[in-house]
């Protein structure tokens, strides 16, 4: 493990990390994405347990990005790497920490990364590294893929090859494959062969012998997920990431051949083992957690694509159709309620965003309650569709959801999946069960 | 030490470089061929393209040249018809302009149309210091509610009929149908091509600003803005807002122009007599999100028309009265909105949101 190997790949690895948080970060700012999801919502919605993180204004909000984008600067250009990384990883987690509506895999992926860069020496100059640096790279890569093939192990993504028969079919307008995309067998197609294509992906990077072949289809695979998909910068930072599997010496030539030819004399003298104890201790914590953390939802009865009690950061990428459409209402006791406006608070994507996720569902009724200051109730009928089932009530719609606070105790006011009442009938029988439960 | 064993490795990989190569020339084939707009609509999948000429040449051309007629009629009875009349004509103008509310968005939402045309209540304050003043400035975020329909229901059915007002309700009129004109020029010369070459289902498609206008309207503005904001289904407490109905100041109109509006979105779902939303549901091929679904939204859509009849006009007087049936009535409209919003949104695979980010 701690045996001394080329840094050739951690370094290519790293420029092109840096490149592309360069640009995404750009790209963010020149989408306008820091006005609309940052400093425009009247609320946001911290994840738990980072409530007291102070939201940036607009000077704040400058700060927070010129560091983003001054860390991917020092990453890029070999200027004091790790504390460009640090001021980096600082920065853009503290930007994601700020609003679940915005969490994406990819995401949680660049902080990942951006977090290992800072304990990971990658400077060019530096032309050995302790094999463990570079195994912990690739064992994230490898999860990635595992897990993200492991999710789609299950019957509406192998059985029913949804949501991807709803989601290709829009696509039929496409020159050449257009057609095709509207035929059912080619979403099964597209079905069976991510699963599979996921699942082989950690042990064929791996192997010397199948990469070369499965590379290539791997730029495939990202490139039509990133043609087919609204999901951003997701394919790049998969396809240049998993150049860390590649030879050194394809890394060395490929440094050579751009004019920017890494040190090539290892001073292994200088390299003493003992001084990567911290490292590898820590690394070795951060890889057991990755492996460990994904399987918590285990702990939660029921389907984890609709309860979603232990779905963020376990590498679930674009696996289900979700729209849903909630109503909160304030009750004041004996029966006098009246709607909440979620449009005058809350932007359109935060709107779609907390409909078909519990957590953020509760998070609004709290802040709804905590407007109303007094003795009020805040309840929320919410239909949900998911994967082309028909839409369904969400939550127990007598349930006061400002009530409890999220943790990791089981969503019970989460109603199971596949009831069949329909919003006809539900209006019938509405008054009935609000008299019962109370209200 | 062998950590310089892959460095003395022999060069076997660069084959992975090559293939490299070749798939960046593929992803470059992806691009070119990636605009989708360019091709004509494929024969296997549904033909958007026609449910888009449909919609445009059988449901929103009509609907703003029916609006555009009966606004021409509302200022010649203004010019040379009886106060009678002139409130006739009010009436099938509000009337025929519920065929056209939908379809706010391109040249409509451009003119900010439905604003200027309806935003009610009125407010009648201001509308008396127009009359006076004759300073009204049309089409600003602060003159909404000083124009259009609900201002001339306020001029030709409140306070004293005069000179004064005639003008004034001649000269709303006037800009209620330069309006309207001037989105049906847009739409005949030229947003018609445009629309309808715009076969996609992202947000900027045919589909996906029609469904999103369609949706955002029903919601806001029939479903919300005709009955749940008078019933006090928003309000504080409860309290039914009779005010803000619609036609409030002529009193017994505000029924009829909201079956209007429902029939209008019956109309609108299956597409008049030709290719409509009905028609693209049962194309999916799916019993639940298909053919179950569109059967779920003809019945209620048939269930909030018959919901609808049951109130009585004034409206205004129905909602203090009678919240608790007001209240029943809305709960009709709202599942249309679940079964539009949620079940048929997703089942088309049409994005809803109004906001472009990445998704995951």
């Amino acid at each position: 493990m701690t045996r001394l190997v080329s840094s050739a790949s951690l370094v290519t690895l790293r420029r092109l990390f840096a490149l592309l948080t360069l640009c995404s970060t750009i790209r963010f700012i020149a989408y306008g994405w820091v006005e609309t999801q940052i400093l425009q919502p009247n609320w946001l919605f911290p994840f738990d347990g980072f409530e007291w993180l102070p939201r940036p204004n607009t000077e704040g909000a400058i700060l927070l990005f010129t560091g983003m984008i001054l860390g991917s600067c020092l990453m890029l250009f070999d200027k004091v790497v790790r504390l460009g990384a640090f001021i980096f990883f600082c920065c853009f987690t503290y930007v994601e920490l700020l609003d679940k509506c915005n969490y994406l895999n990819h995401y949680y992926f660049v902080s990942l990364v951006a977090f290992l860069l800072i304990l990971v020496p990658t400077r060019s100059d530096r032309p050995v590294v302790p094999l463990f640096m570079k195994l912990v790279f690739q064992g994230l890569l490898a999860l990635v893929y595992f897990f993200a093939g492991l999710a789609k192990l299950q019957s509406d993504w192998l059985i029913e090859a949804l949501p991807l028969s709803i989601w290709l079919p829009q696509h039929s307008s496409l020159p050449i494959i257009g057609p095709l995309l509207a035929e059912r067998w080619v979403a099964y197609a597209f079905s069976w062969g991510g699963a599979a294509f996921d699942l082989i992906a950690p042990f064929a990077l791996f192997s010397h012998k199948i990469r070369p072949w499965f590379y290539p289809i791997l730029v495939v695979f990202h490139v039509l997920t990133w043609v087919l998909f609204p999901i951003g910068i997701f394919p790049w930072v998969m396809i240049l990431s998993t150049t860390v599997f590649f030879r050194d010496v394809w890394h060395v030539s490929l440094w050579e051949r751009l004019g920017l030819p890494l040190t090539k004399t290892a001073d292994f003298d200088a390299m003493s083992h003992s001084r990567f104890g911290w490292q590898f201790a820590a690394m070795t914590v951060f890889f057991i957690f990755q492996v460990i953390f994904p399987w918590r939802y285990l702990a939660y009865p029921g389907n984890l694509f609709w309860h979603e009690t232990g779905y963020r950061f376990g590498w679930r990428v674009m696996l289900m159709e979700k729209a849903g459409m909630a109503t909160f209402f304030v009750n004041e006791g004996s029966g006098v309620e009246q709607i909440f406006e979620l449009d005058e608070v809350l932007t359109p994507y935060q709107i779609k965003m907390t409909a078909t996720q519990p957590d953020l569902l509760r998070q609004v009724a709290r802040r709804i309650a905590a407007e109303n200051e007094g003795e009020e109730r805040v309840r929320a009928e919410v239909w949900v569709s998911m994967n082309g089932r028909r839409s369904q009530l969400f939550v127990d719609p007598f349930e006061d959801l400002s009530a409890s606070i999220n943790s990791w105790a089981p969503r019970h006011y989460v109603l199971p999946l596949d009831s069949v009442i329909r919003p006809a009938e539900w209006n019938r029988i509405r008054e009935h069960v609000r008299n019962e439960r109370g209200w | 030490m062998n950590g310089d064993q892959d460095l003395n490795n022999s060069s076997k990989n660069w084959g992975s470089l090559m293939g490299l190569q070749f798939f960046l020339f593929f992803i470059l084939v992806v691009f070119a061929g990636c605009n989708p707009d360019d091709q004509e609509a494929n024969g296997d999948s549904f033909d958007r393209e026609a449910f888009l000429i449909n919609t445009a040449d059988n449901l929103i051309i009509p609907a703003y040249q029916d609006a555009v007629v009966a606004a021409e009629d509302l200022c010649s009875a203004l010019y040379d018809g009886t106060l009678e009349e002139a409130r006739a004509a009010l009436k099938e103008c509000s009337m025929k302009w519920q065929a056209a509310a939908p379809f706010d968005f391109g040249p409509a939402i451009n003119r900010g149309l439905l604003t200027t045309t309806n935003t009610h209540p009125c407010d009648t304050t201001e509308i008396e210091e127009d009359i006076l003043d004759g300073n009204l400035v049309p089409g600003l975020p602060t003159t909404l509610d000083r124009t259009g329909l609900p201002a001339l229901d306020y001029l030709l059915h409140k306070g004293e009929w005069n000179a004064d007002r005639l003008l004034h309700a001649s000269y709303l009129a006037g800009y209620l149908h330069d309006e309207l004109q001037a989105v049906l020029d847009s739409w005949v010369d030229g947003y018609r091509d445009d629309f309808v070459s715009r076969t996609g289902t992202d947000i900027g498609s045919g589909v996906g600003m029609m469904l999103n206008a369609f949706n955002r309207t029903y919601e806001g503005n029939v479903r919300k803005g005709k009955l749940g904001l008078p019933a006090g289904v928003f309000s504080f407490s409860g309290n039914p807002k009779p005010h803000v109905v619609e036609a409030y100041h002529a009193g017994d109109w505000s029924i009829e122009l909201l079956d209007e509006a429902m029939s209008a979105t019956e109309r609108i779902y299956m597409g008049g007599d030709g290719v409509g939303l009905d028609d693209y549901l049962q194309f999916l091929g799916d019993v639940s999100y298909g053919t179950e679904l569109d059967a779920e939204i003809k019945a209620q859509l048939a269930a909030a028309q018959a919901a609808v009849l049951t109130l009585e006009d004034p409206l205004s007087d129905f909602v203090v009265e009678n919240q608790p049936a007001a209240i029943d009535v809305y709960s009709e409209l709202q599942s249309l909105v679940i079964l539009f919003k949620v079940d048929m949104m997703s089942a088309l695979g049409v994005i809803v949101t109004y906001q472009d980010t990445d998704g995951d």
